[in-house]
Protein backbone atom coordinates (compact mmCIF):
# COMPACT_ATOMS: atom_id res chain seq x y z
CA UNK A 1 0.00 0.00 0.00
CA UNK A 2 1.64 3.48 -1.10
CA UNK A 3 0.85 6.58 0.76
CA UNK A 4 -0.23 9.81 -1.41
CA UNK A 5 1.59 13.38 -1.16
CA UNK A 6 -1.10 15.74 -1.44
CA UNK A 7 0.57 18.02 0.97
CA UNK A 8 0.66 21.28 -1.19
CA UNK A 9 4.05 21.72 -1.24
CA UNK A 10 5.53 24.90 -2.63
CA UNK A 11 7.63 23.78 -5.78
CA UNK A 12 7.85 26.93 -7.80
CA UNK A 13 9.18 26.02 -11.21
CA UNK A 14 11.58 23.69 -10.13
CA UNK A 15 11.30 19.87 -11.07
CA UNK A 16 12.34 19.20 -7.73
CA UNK A 17 10.80 19.42 -4.00
CA UNK A 18 12.34 19.37 -0.90
CA UNK A 19 12.31 16.48 1.96
CA UNK A 20 12.91 16.45 5.32
CA UNK A 21 16.64 17.33 6.39
CA UNK A 22 18.78 18.87 9.01
CA UNK A 23 21.97 20.75 8.97
CA UNK A 24 25.37 21.39 10.92
CA UNK A 25 27.83 23.77 10.10
CA UNK A 26 31.48 22.15 10.15
CA UNK A 27 34.76 23.89 9.17
CA UNK A 28 36.07 25.07 6.30
CA UNK A 29 32.91 26.43 4.73
CA UNK A 30 31.74 22.44 5.02
CA UNK A 31 27.63 21.63 6.00
CA UNK A 32 26.58 18.58 7.21
CA UNK A 33 23.08 17.71 5.75
CA UNK A 34 21.15 15.00 7.01
CA UNK A 35 18.21 13.47 5.54
CA UNK A 36 15.07 12.31 7.58
CA UNK A 37 16.58 8.38 6.85
CA UNK A 38 20.19 9.01 8.84
CA UNK A 39 21.32 9.55 4.81
CA UNK A 40 23.84 12.24 4.91
CA UNK A 41 25.91 14.68 2.27
CA UNK A 42 28.68 17.16 2.75
CA UNK A 43 27.41 20.62 0.70
CA UNK A 44 28.96 24.24 1.22
CA UNK A 45 27.46 27.41 1.64
CA UNK A 46 26.46 27.74 -1.68
CA UNK A 47 25.53 23.93 -2.69
CA UNK A 48 22.98 24.66 0.43
CA UNK A 49 21.69 28.06 -0.39
CA UNK A 50 20.63 26.49 -3.99
CA UNK A 51 19.25 23.18 -3.01
CA UNK A 52 16.76 25.10 -0.65
CA UNK A 53 15.72 27.90 -3.55
CA UNK A 54 15.69 24.83 -6.07
CA UNK A 55 18.48 26.29 -8.13
CA UNK A 56 20.36 22.99 -8.13
CA UNK A 57 21.18 21.87 -12.11
CA UNK A 58 19.58 18.75 -12.53
CA UNK A 59 22.25 17.77 -14.76
CA UNK A 60 25.19 17.55 -12.09
CA UNK A 61 26.35 15.35 -9.42
CA UNK A 62 24.63 16.89 -6.63
CA UNK A 63 21.61 16.84 -7.81
CA UNK A 64 21.68 12.71 -8.11
CA UNK A 65 23.45 13.07 -4.76
CA UNK A 66 20.49 14.67 -3.10
CA UNK A 67 17.64 12.58 -5.06
CA UNK A 68 19.20 9.16 -4.41
CA UNK A 69 19.90 9.54 -0.46
CA UNK A 70 16.42 11.53 0.00
CA UNK A 71 16.73 15.48 0.00
CA UNK A 72 14.97 16.27 -2.48
CA UNK A 73 12.19 14.35 -4.86
CA UNK A 74 10.73 14.59 -8.27
CA UNK A 75 7.06 14.80 -7.92
CA UNK A 76 6.00 13.99 -11.25
CA UNK A 77 8.49 10.97 -11.68
CA UNK A 78 8.76 9.39 -8.21
CA UNK A 79 6.71 8.92 -5.16
CA UNK A 80 9.93 8.53 -2.38
CA UNK A 81 7.75 7.82 1.14
CA UNK A 82 7.28 4.05 0.59
CA UNK A 83 11.36 3.54 0.68
CA UNK A 84 12.30 6.10 3.20
CA UNK A 85 9.29 4.39 5.38
CA UNK A 86 11.20 0.94 4.78
CA UNK A 87 14.64 2.72 5.84
CA UNK A 88 13.05 4.63 8.62
CA UNK A 89 11.62 1.43 9.99
CA UNK A 90 14.67 -0.33 9.84
CA UNK A 91 16.12 2.30 12.09
CA UNK A 92 13.45 2.41 14.36
CA UNK A 93 12.95 -1.62 14.38
CA UNK A 94 13.63 -1.76 17.81
CA UNK A 95 10.08 -0.13 18.83
CA UNK A 96 8.39 -3.35 17.27
CA UNK A 97 10.32 -6.03 19.68
CA UNK A 98 9.40 -4.97 23.66
CA UNK A 99 11.91 -5.09 26.60
CA UNK A 100 14.67 -7.06 24.76
CA UNK A 101 17.44 -6.25 27.96
CA UNK A 102 16.55 -7.58 31.54
CA UNK A 103 19.05 -7.44 34.14
CA UNK A 104 18.66 -8.59 37.29
CA UNK A 105 20.26 -7.33 40.42
CA UNK A 106 20.49 -10.77 42.24
CA UNK A 107 22.65 -9.20 45.00
CA UNK A 108 24.20 -5.56 46.52
CA UNK A 109 27.08 -7.60 48.08
CA UNK A 110 30.58 -6.61 47.02
CA UNK A 111 34.10 -6.97 48.16
CA UNK A 112 35.03 -3.90 46.02
CA UNK A 113 34.73 0.05 47.62
CA UNK A 114 35.49 1.86 44.46
CA UNK A 115 34.79 5.03 44.40
CA UNK A 116 33.16 5.95 41.39
CA UNK A 117 30.57 3.21 41.93
CA UNK A 118 27.78 3.93 40.37
CA UNK A 119 25.77 1.18 42.84
CA UNK A 120 24.54 0.82 46.24
CA UNK A 121 26.92 -1.66 47.77
CA UNK A 122 26.35 -3.82 50.49
CA UNK A 123 28.70 -5.94 53.13
CA UNK A 124 29.82 -9.26 52.16
CA UNK A 125 28.15 -11.37 54.89
CA UNK A 126 24.41 -12.22 54.87
CA UNK A 127 21.48 -12.37 52.21
CA UNK A 128 19.68 -9.32 53.16
CA UNK A 129 20.36 -7.87 49.96
CA UNK A 130 20.28 -10.70 48.01
CA UNK A 131 17.03 -11.07 45.85
CA UNK A 132 14.52 -13.75 46.69
CA UNK A 133 13.99 -17.00 45.17
CA UNK A 134 10.07 -16.35 44.48
CA UNK A 135 11.09 -12.15 43.29
CA UNK A 136 13.72 -14.32 40.67
CA UNK A 137 10.50 -16.59 40.08
CA UNK A 138 8.71 -13.97 38.74
CA UNK A 139 11.20 -11.85 37.07
CA UNK A 140 11.15 -14.99 34.49
CA UNK A 141 7.54 -14.54 34.28
CA UNK A 142 8.48 -10.81 33.25
CA UNK A 143 11.08 -11.59 31.23
CA UNK A 144 8.73 -13.55 28.73
CA UNK A 145 6.07 -11.55 28.78
CA UNK A 146 8.21 -9.24 26.71
CA UNK A 147 7.27 -10.34 22.68
CA UNK A 148 10.95 -9.74 21.94
CA UNK A 149 12.15 -12.54 19.99
CA UNK A 150 15.35 -11.95 21.24
CA UNK A 151 15.90 -11.60 24.91
CA UNK A 152 19.10 -10.92 26.72
CA UNK A 153 19.06 -11.16 30.87
CA UNK A 154 22.09 -9.80 32.34
CA UNK A 155 23.47 -10.19 35.66
CA UNK A 156 24.44 -7.14 37.77
CA UNK A 157 25.44 -6.67 41.41
CA UNK A 158 26.92 -5.63 43.53
CA UNK A 159 28.98 -8.62 42.59
CA UNK A 160 26.42 -10.74 41.43
CA UNK A 161 28.86 -14.18 42.06
CA UNK A 162 28.08 -13.69 45.35
CA UNK A 163 24.53 -14.71 44.72
CA UNK A 164 25.23 -17.63 42.17
CA UNK A 165 23.02 -19.76 43.73
CA UNK A 166 20.15 -16.93 42.56
CA UNK A 167 21.72 -16.81 39.39
CA UNK A 168 21.59 -20.66 38.57
CA UNK A 169 18.13 -20.55 39.92
CA UNK A 170 16.99 -17.59 36.94
CA UNK A 171 19.29 -19.55 34.23
CA UNK A 172 17.55 -22.60 34.94
CA UNK A 173 13.67 -21.56 35.05
CA UNK A 174 14.65 -19.21 31.89
CA UNK A 175 15.72 -22.24 29.69
CA UNK A 176 12.96 -23.98 31.02
CA UNK A 177 10.05 -22.09 29.87
CA UNK A 178 12.38 -21.23 26.63
CA UNK A 179 11.73 -24.86 25.76
CA UNK A 180 8.04 -23.67 25.02
CA UNK A 181 8.60 -20.20 24.19
CA UNK A 182 11.84 -20.81 21.89
CA UNK A 183 13.37 -17.43 22.17
CA UNK A 184 17.01 -16.67 21.19
CA UNK A 185 18.19 -15.99 24.96
CA UNK A 186 21.76 -14.69 25.87
CA UNK A 187 22.73 -14.63 29.36
CA UNK A 188 26.00 -11.99 30.69
CA UNK A 189 27.58 -11.97 34.06
CA UNK A 190 28.75 -8.38 34.80
CA UNK A 191 31.24 -9.23 37.22
CA UNK A 192 35.00 -8.63 38.89
CA UNK A 193 35.61 -12.06 38.81
CA UNK A 194 37.23 -12.34 42.17
CA UNK A 195 34.89 -15.10 43.06
CA UNK A 196 34.53 -16.96 39.96
CA UNK A 197 35.16 -20.75 40.58
CA UNK A 198 35.12 -23.94 38.91
CA UNK A 199 31.26 -25.03 39.77
CA UNK A 200 30.55 -21.96 38.45
CA UNK A 201 32.67 -21.75 35.04
CA UNK A 202 31.23 -25.25 34.32
CA UNK A 203 27.82 -24.18 34.68
CA UNK A 204 28.45 -20.48 32.19
CA UNK A 205 30.10 -23.15 29.89
CA UNK A 206 27.38 -25.47 29.57
CA UNK A 207 24.79 -22.44 29.33
CA UNK A 208 27.07 -20.68 27.19
CA UNK A 209 26.97 -17.29 29.67
CA UNK A 210 29.08 -14.83 28.74
CA UNK A 211 30.66 -12.60 31.11
CA UNK A 212 31.88 -8.77 30.92
CA UNK A 213 34.37 -7.60 33.27
CA UNK A 214 36.29 -4.21 34.15
CA UNK A 215 39.90 -3.13 33.15
CA UNK A 216 40.30 0.07 34.29
CA UNK A 217 43.68 0.01 32.88
CA UNK A 218 47.22 -0.96 34.15
CA UNK A 219 47.75 -2.97 37.37
CA UNK A 220 48.60 0.48 38.83
CA UNK A 221 46.09 2.40 37.44
CA UNK A 222 42.98 -0.35 37.71
CA UNK A 223 44.43 -1.10 41.56
CA UNK A 224 43.57 2.76 42.09
CA UNK A 225 40.61 2.91 40.74
CA UNK A 226 39.39 -0.24 42.19
CA UNK A 227 40.12 -0.84 46.29
CA UNK A 228 40.58 -4.43 47.79
CA UNK A 229 41.22 -5.33 51.01
CA UNK A 230 44.26 -7.45 49.23
CA UNK A 231 45.30 -4.07 47.19
CA UNK A 232 44.94 -7.08 44.02
CA UNK A 233 41.93 -6.48 42.69
CA UNK A 234 43.78 -6.39 39.21
CA UNK A 235 45.60 -9.57 39.41
CA UNK A 236 42.43 -11.24 40.96
CA UNK A 237 40.34 -9.97 37.40
CA UNK A 238 43.26 -11.35 35.45
CA UNK A 239 43.45 -14.57 36.98
CA UNK A 240 39.58 -14.99 36.09
CA UNK A 241 39.54 -14.08 32.48
CA UNK A 242 42.27 -16.39 32.08
CA UNK A 243 40.42 -19.03 33.42
CA UNK A 244 36.96 -18.16 31.30
CA UNK A 245 39.30 -18.07 28.34
CA UNK A 246 41.00 -21.27 28.79
CA UNK A 247 37.91 -23.03 29.40
CA UNK A 248 35.31 -20.81 27.06
CA UNK A 249 37.56 -19.15 24.70
CA UNK A 250 38.71 -16.04 24.00
CA UNK A 251 35.36 -14.18 23.14
CA UNK A 252 33.72 -15.57 26.42
CA UNK A 253 34.96 -12.56 28.01
CA UNK A 254 34.86 -9.05 27.22
CA UNK A 255 35.85 -6.23 29.55
CA UNK A 256 35.16 -2.47 29.85
CA UNK A 257 36.85 0.96 31.65
CA UNK A 258 35.32 3.05 33.90
CA UNK A 259 37.18 6.38 33.44
CA UNK A 260 38.44 8.71 36.64
CA UNK A 261 40.41 11.67 35.96
CA UNK A 262 43.57 9.85 36.90
CA UNK A 263 42.41 7.29 33.26
CA UNK A 264 42.83 10.51 31.19
CA UNK A 265 46.06 11.06 31.67
CA UNK A 266 47.00 8.03 30.09
CA UNK A 267 44.84 6.96 27.15
CA UNK A 268 47.50 5.18 25.33
CA UNK A 269 48.45 3.09 28.69
CA UNK A 270 44.38 1.98 28.93
CA UNK A 271 45.09 0.97 25.04
CA UNK A 272 48.13 -0.69 25.45
CA UNK A 273 46.99 -3.06 28.43
CA UNK A 274 43.67 -3.81 26.40
CA UNK A 275 46.35 -5.09 22.83
CA UNK A 276 48.10 -7.12 25.83
CA UNK A 277 45.62 -8.63 27.38
CA UNK A 278 44.35 -9.89 23.66
CA UNK A 279 40.77 -7.88 23.55
CA UNK A 280 39.09 -7.33 20.61
CA UNK A 281 37.33 -4.42 21.76
CA UNK A 282 37.23 -1.78 24.52
CA UNK A 283 34.77 0.81 25.71
CA UNK A 284 35.82 4.33 26.75
CA UNK A 285 33.02 5.20 28.78
CA UNK A 286 33.16 8.38 30.80
CA UNK A 287 32.01 7.87 34.78
CA UNK A 288 28.11 8.84 34.65
CA UNK A 289 26.22 11.13 37.38
CA UNK A 290 25.04 8.45 39.19
CA UNK A 291 25.67 6.84 42.56
CA UNK A 292 28.63 7.30 44.38
CA UNK A 293 30.18 8.22 41.09
CA UNK A 294 28.15 11.49 41.40
CA UNK A 295 28.91 11.63 45.34
CA UNK A 296 32.59 12.17 44.42
CA UNK A 297 32.77 13.67 41.41
CA UNK A 298 34.24 16.92 42.72
CA UNK A 299 37.39 14.35 43.33
CA UNK A 300 37.11 11.96 40.58
CA UNK A 301 35.22 13.42 37.93
CA UNK A 302 36.34 15.54 35.03
CA UNK A 303 34.49 17.95 32.24
CA UNK A 304 32.62 16.76 29.44
CA UNK A 305 35.28 18.87 27.52
CA UNK A 306 37.99 17.11 28.88
CA UNK A 307 36.65 13.78 28.51
CA UNK A 308 36.01 14.28 24.78
CA UNK A 309 39.81 15.47 24.34
CA UNK A 310 40.59 12.16 26.07
CA UNK A 311 38.28 10.37 23.57
CA UNK A 312 39.95 12.24 21.08
CA UNK A 313 43.66 11.69 22.06
CA UNK A 314 42.80 7.21 22.48
CA UNK A 315 40.83 6.95 19.61
CA UNK A 316 43.84 8.57 17.42
CA UNK A 317 46.21 6.23 19.03
CA UNK A 318 43.28 3.58 18.66
CA UNK A 319 43.82 3.79 14.83
CA UNK A 320 47.58 3.82 14.63
CA UNK A 321 47.37 0.30 16.74
CA UNK A 322 44.48 -1.07 14.24
CA UNK A 323 46.28 0.48 11.22
CA UNK A 324 49.62 -1.52 12.44
CA UNK A 325 48.04 -4.86 12.58
CA UNK A 326 46.32 -5.02 16.21
CA UNK A 327 42.18 -5.32 15.99
CA UNK A 328 40.64 -3.38 19.02
CA UNK A 329 37.50 -1.47 18.30
CA UNK A 330 36.20 1.32 20.25
CA UNK A 331 32.69 0.10 21.06
CA UNK A 332 31.02 3.20 21.63
CA UNK A 333 32.52 4.62 18.48
CA UNK A 334 31.66 1.38 16.68
CA UNK A 335 27.69 1.70 17.59
CA UNK A 336 27.81 5.16 16.56
CA UNK A 337 29.60 4.12 12.75
CA UNK A 338 26.65 1.76 13.00
CA UNK A 339 24.02 4.32 12.98
CA UNK A 340 25.66 6.96 10.77
CA UNK A 341 26.74 4.51 7.78
CA UNK A 342 24.14 1.82 7.88
CA UNK A 343 20.42 1.87 7.87
CA UNK A 344 20.49 0.29 10.76
CA UNK A 345 20.03 1.18 14.71
CA UNK A 346 22.47 -0.50 16.86
CA UNK A 347 19.98 -1.13 19.50
CA UNK A 348 22.00 0.61 21.86
CA UNK A 349 19.60 1.36 24.90
CA UNK A 350 21.06 5.11 26.13
CA UNK A 351 21.22 5.85 22.34
CA UNK A 352 17.91 5.49 20.78
CA UNK A 353 14.74 7.63 19.85
CA UNK A 354 11.94 6.86 21.67
CA UNK A 355 13.93 6.06 24.89
CA UNK A 356 15.28 2.91 25.11
CA UNK A 357 14.63 2.91 28.96
CA UNK A 358 11.52 0.66 29.46
CA UNK A 359 10.84 0.32 26.35
CA UNK A 360 13.92 -1.85 25.60
CA UNK A 361 15.23 -2.17 29.42
CA UNK A 362 14.03 -3.79 32.41
CA UNK A 363 16.12 -3.27 35.85
CA UNK A 364 14.88 -5.93 38.40
CA UNK A 365 16.11 -4.71 41.80
CA UNK A 366 17.10 -7.37 44.39
CA UNK A 367 14.69 -6.24 46.58
CA UNK A 368 11.61 -6.93 43.65
CA UNK A 369 11.36 -3.25 42.74
CA UNK A 370 11.64 -2.55 38.94
CA UNK A 371 13.43 0.04 37.12
CA UNK A 372 13.55 1.30 33.84
CA UNK A 373 17.10 1.42 33.47
CA UNK A 374 20.33 0.73 35.21
CA UNK A 375 20.39 4.02 35.45
CA UNK A 376 17.49 4.96 37.45
CA UNK A 377 18.22 2.28 40.01
CA UNK A 378 21.46 3.67 40.57
CA UNK A 379 19.29 7.13 41.45
CA UNK A 380 18.18 5.17 44.59
CA UNK A 381 21.73 5.82 45.99
CA UNK A 382 20.85 9.91 44.98
CA UNK A 383 17.74 9.56 47.75
CA UNK A 384 15.77 9.21 44.16
CA UNK A 385 13.07 6.49 44.38
CA UNK A 386 10.43 8.40 41.62
CA UNK A 387 11.69 6.61 38.66
CA UNK A 388 10.30 3.38 40.01
CA UNK A 389 7.69 1.29 37.95
CA UNK A 390 6.52 -1.28 40.08
CA UNK A 391 6.99 -4.39 41.94
CA UNK A 392 8.55 -7.25 39.85
CA UNK A 393 4.98 -9.14 41.07
CA UNK A 394 3.21 -6.67 38.64
CA UNK A 395 2.46 -8.08 35.26
CA UNK A 396 5.00 -6.46 32.42
CA UNK A 397 1.58 -4.19 30.98
CA UNK A 398 0.94 -2.98 34.73
CA UNK A 399 4.84 -1.76 34.30
CA UNK A 400 4.46 -0.30 31.33
CA UNK A 401 1.63 1.47 31.70
CA UNK A 402 3.22 3.51 35.26
CA UNK A 403 2.79 6.90 34.79
CA UNK A 404 6.64 7.05 34.80
CA UNK A 405 7.04 5.57 31.75
CA UNK A 406 4.71 8.44 30.46
CA UNK A 407 6.91 11.08 31.67
CA UNK A 408 9.81 9.32 30.20
CA UNK A 409 8.22 9.34 26.89
CA UNK A 410 7.12 12.62 26.78
CA UNK A 411 10.82 13.57 27.22
CA UNK A 412 12.33 10.54 24.84
CA UNK A 413 11.49 11.31 21.85
CA UNK A 414 14.30 13.67 19.78
CA UNK A 415 12.26 14.27 17.54
CA UNK A 416 9.90 16.10 19.46
CA UNK A 417 12.67 17.87 22.03
CA UNK A 418 13.53 21.25 21.42
CA UNK A 419 17.16 21.66 20.49
CA UNK A 420 17.08 17.93 19.45
CA UNK A 421 14.46 18.42 16.65
CA UNK A 422 16.71 21.14 14.93
CA UNK A 423 20.05 19.05 15.34
CA UNK A 424 22.23 17.34 12.22
CA UNK A 425 22.82 14.09 14.22
CA UNK A 426 18.85 13.46 14.95
CA UNK A 427 18.70 10.33 13.31
CA UNK A 428 21.97 9.18 14.59
CA UNK A 429 21.06 9.89 18.21
CA UNK A 430 18.51 9.34 20.95
CA UNK A 431 17.26 11.17 23.89
CA UNK A 432 18.38 10.10 27.55
CA UNK A 433 15.57 11.48 29.97
CA UNK A 434 17.29 9.60 32.56
CA UNK A 435 20.62 11.02 32.86
CA UNK A 436 18.91 14.64 32.11
CA UNK A 437 17.02 14.19 35.16
CA UNK A 438 20.19 13.31 36.99
CA UNK A 439 21.67 16.06 35.58
CA UNK A 440 19.57 18.95 35.33
CA UNK A 441 16.48 18.11 37.58
CA UNK A 442 14.38 17.54 34.29
CA UNK A 443 14.24 15.03 32.04
CA UNK A 444 14.05 17.20 29.02
CA UNK A 445 16.60 19.67 30.64
CA UNK A 446 18.19 22.69 28.40
CA UNK A 447 20.07 20.80 25.29
CA UNK A 448 22.12 23.68 24.86
CA UNK A 449 23.61 22.76 28.97
CA UNK A 450 23.52 19.15 27.77
CA UNK A 451 26.51 16.88 28.42
CA UNK A 452 24.73 14.13 27.29
CA UNK A 453 24.45 16.25 23.89
CA UNK A 454 27.79 18.00 24.61
CA UNK A 455 29.39 14.71 24.43
CA UNK A 456 27.57 12.89 21.79
CA UNK A 457 28.00 16.14 19.26
CA UNK A 458 31.32 15.93 19.74
CA UNK A 459 32.31 12.28 19.37
CA UNK A 460 29.61 12.73 15.93
CA UNK A 461 31.14 15.57 14.59
CA UNK A 462 34.35 13.74 15.40
CA UNK A 463 33.76 10.72 13.73
CA UNK A 464 32.26 12.77 10.45
CA UNK A 465 35.22 14.86 10.51
CA UNK A 466 37.35 11.71 9.97
CA UNK A 467 34.95 10.15 7.73
CA UNK A 468 34.91 12.95 5.54
CA UNK A 469 38.58 14.79 5.69
CA UNK A 470 40.50 12.33 7.39
CA UNK A 471 43.13 10.01 5.34
CA UNK A 472 42.43 6.47 3.66
CA UNK A 473 44.09 4.84 6.85
CA UNK A 474 41.35 6.25 9.58
CA UNK A 475 38.60 5.66 7.51
CA UNK A 476 39.67 1.88 6.60
CA UNK A 477 39.75 1.47 10.76
CA UNK A 478 36.70 3.06 11.40
CA UNK A 479 35.49 0.43 8.53
CA UNK A 480 36.82 -2.48 9.89
CA UNK A 481 35.46 -1.79 13.36
CA UNK A 482 31.84 -1.61 11.36
CA UNK A 483 32.23 -4.58 9.39
CA UNK A 484 34.55 -6.37 12.36
CA UNK A 485 37.09 -7.95 9.91
CA UNK A 486 40.96 -6.49 10.09
CA UNK A 487 41.94 -3.89 8.14
CA UNK A 488 44.02 -5.81 5.63
CA UNK A 489 40.61 -6.73 4.92
CA UNK A 490 39.39 -2.95 3.77
CA UNK A 491 40.85 -2.35 0.60
CA UNK A 492 38.42 0.47 -0.31
CA UNK A 493 36.76 3.15 2.00
CA UNK A 494 33.64 3.43 0.09
CA UNK A 495 32.15 6.96 -0.47
CA UNK A 496 33.02 9.86 1.54
CA UNK A 497 29.76 11.65 1.54
CA UNK B 1 30.68 38.82 31.92
CA UNK B 2 31.10 41.17 28.81
CA UNK B 3 28.97 43.27 28.24
CA UNK B 4 25.70 43.37 26.45
CA UNK B 5 24.81 44.87 22.83
CA UNK B 6 21.55 45.02 20.85
CA UNK B 7 20.62 43.65 17.62
CA UNK B 8 17.47 44.98 15.55
CA UNK B 9 16.40 42.19 13.23
CA UNK B 10 13.29 42.56 10.76
CA UNK B 11 10.41 40.64 12.79
CA UNK B 12 9.32 39.76 8.56
CA UNK B 13 12.20 38.08 7.92
CA UNK B 14 13.56 36.75 11.42
CA UNK B 15 10.02 35.98 12.70
CA UNK B 16 9.83 35.00 16.55
CA UNK B 17 9.84 31.28 16.26
CA UNK B 18 13.25 32.00 14.20
CA UNK B 19 14.58 33.89 16.81
CA UNK B 20 13.60 31.79 20.07
CA UNK B 21 15.05 28.89 18.55
CA UNK B 22 18.44 30.38 17.83
CA UNK B 23 18.29 32.39 20.90
CA UNK B 24 18.20 28.76 22.71
CA UNK B 25 20.45 27.16 20.39
CA UNK B 26 23.34 29.48 21.52
CA UNK B 27 21.97 29.84 24.83
CA UNK B 28 25.77 27.84 26.13
CA UNK B 29 27.53 31.21 24.89
CA UNK B 30 24.97 34.08 25.53
CA UNK B 31 22.09 35.25 27.03
CA UNK B 32 19.92 36.81 24.89
CA UNK B 33 16.68 38.75 25.51
CA UNK B 34 14.28 39.11 23.19
CA UNK B 35 12.08 42.77 23.05
CA UNK B 36 8.94 43.09 20.40
CA UNK B 37 9.25 46.66 18.70
CA UNK B 38 7.65 48.43 15.82
CA UNK B 39 8.49 45.24 12.75
CA UNK B 40 11.45 44.21 14.67
CA UNK B 41 12.82 42.73 17.71
CA UNK B 42 15.41 43.99 19.65
CA UNK B 43 17.88 41.36 20.74
CA UNK B 44 19.53 42.11 23.87
CA UNK B 45 22.80 39.87 23.85
CA UNK B 46 25.05 39.27 26.91
CA UNK B 47 27.90 36.94 25.72
CA UNK B 48 29.13 34.35 28.66
CA UNK B 49 32.74 34.90 29.24
CA UNK B 50 33.80 31.02 30.12
CA UNK B 51 36.79 31.48 31.88
CA UNK B 52 38.97 33.78 33.33
CA UNK B 53 41.75 33.18 30.61
CA UNK B 54 39.59 33.49 27.36
CA UNK B 55 39.71 36.98 25.51
CA UNK B 56 36.14 38.62 25.39
CA UNK B 57 34.39 38.06 22.51
CA UNK B 58 34.59 41.05 20.18
CA UNK B 59 31.70 42.59 19.22
CA UNK B 60 31.75 41.67 15.73
CA UNK B 61 32.37 37.88 16.77
CA UNK B 62 29.31 38.23 19.02
CA UNK B 63 27.00 39.61 15.97
CA UNK B 64 28.35 37.42 13.22
CA UNK B 65 27.50 34.38 15.17
CA UNK B 66 24.05 35.87 15.63
CA UNK B 67 23.51 36.36 12.61
CA UNK B 68 24.62 33.34 11.27
CA UNK B 69 23.05 31.26 13.51
CA UNK B 70 19.69 33.51 12.67
CA UNK B 71 20.33 32.55 9.39
CA UNK B 72 20.89 29.16 9.86
CA UNK B 73 17.60 28.90 11.52
CA UNK B 74 15.58 31.09 9.03
CA UNK B 75 16.65 27.98 6.09
CA UNK B 76 15.75 25.60 8.50
CA UNK B 77 12.37 27.05 9.38
CA UNK B 78 11.65 27.08 5.42
CA UNK B 79 12.72 23.90 5.07
CA UNK B 80 10.04 22.90 7.74
CA UNK B 81 7.32 24.82 5.96
CA UNK B 82 8.06 23.29 2.62
CA UNK B 83 8.11 19.90 3.90
CA UNK B 84 5.56 19.99 6.54
CA UNK B 85 3.62 16.61 7.08
CA UNK B 86 6.20 14.82 5.01
CA UNK B 87 7.80 13.66 8.76
CA UNK B 88 4.48 12.14 10.30
CA UNK B 89 3.52 10.72 6.96
CA UNK B 90 6.65 9.18 7.02
CA UNK B 91 6.57 7.77 11.04
CA UNK B 92 3.25 6.58 9.79
CA UNK B 93 4.05 5.06 7.25
CA UNK B 94 7.08 3.24 8.60
CA UNK B 95 5.39 2.33 12.00
CA UNK B 96 1.96 1.90 11.55
CA UNK B 97 2.05 -1.51 13.28
CA UNK B 98 2.52 0.48 16.58
CA UNK B 99 -0.86 2.20 16.22
CA UNK B 100 1.11 5.72 15.22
Amino acid sequence: MGYSMSLGIITKEAGYSLLPFRFLRFERNEILVTAETGEYLFVDDGQLDDLVNKKVDPKGSLYRDLLARHFIYEPSVHNPINEMAAQYRSRKSFIFGGPALHILVVTLRCNHTCQYCQVSRAPLGGSAHDMSAEDARHAVDRIFESPSPVLTVEFQGGEPLLAFDRIRQIVEDVLLKNEVEKRNIQFVISTTLHHLDDKILDFAKLHKIQFSTSVDGPAWLHNSNRPVPGKNSYERTLEGIRAIRAEMGLEAVSALTTLTALSLKHPESIVDEYIDLNFNSISLRPLSPYGFAKKSSQRLGYSTNEYIDFYKKALEYLITVNSQGSFLSESYTSLLLTNILTPFSSGYVDLRSPLGAALGTLVYNYDGDVYPSDEARMMLEMGENGLRLGNVKNSLSELLSSPVVEVLLSAGINESLPGCSDCAFLPYCGADPIEHFSRQGDPVGHRSFSDFCNRNASIMKHLFKLLHFGDDTSNRVLLSWLSRRSVADISVTGYRG
Amino acid sequence: MSKPFTLIVDSEIYPLRVVQRAAYALASEFTILIKSGDHNFELEIVPFKISSDKEDISPDAVKNKVITELNDFVVRDRVQQETSGIRELLAKAALRECGV
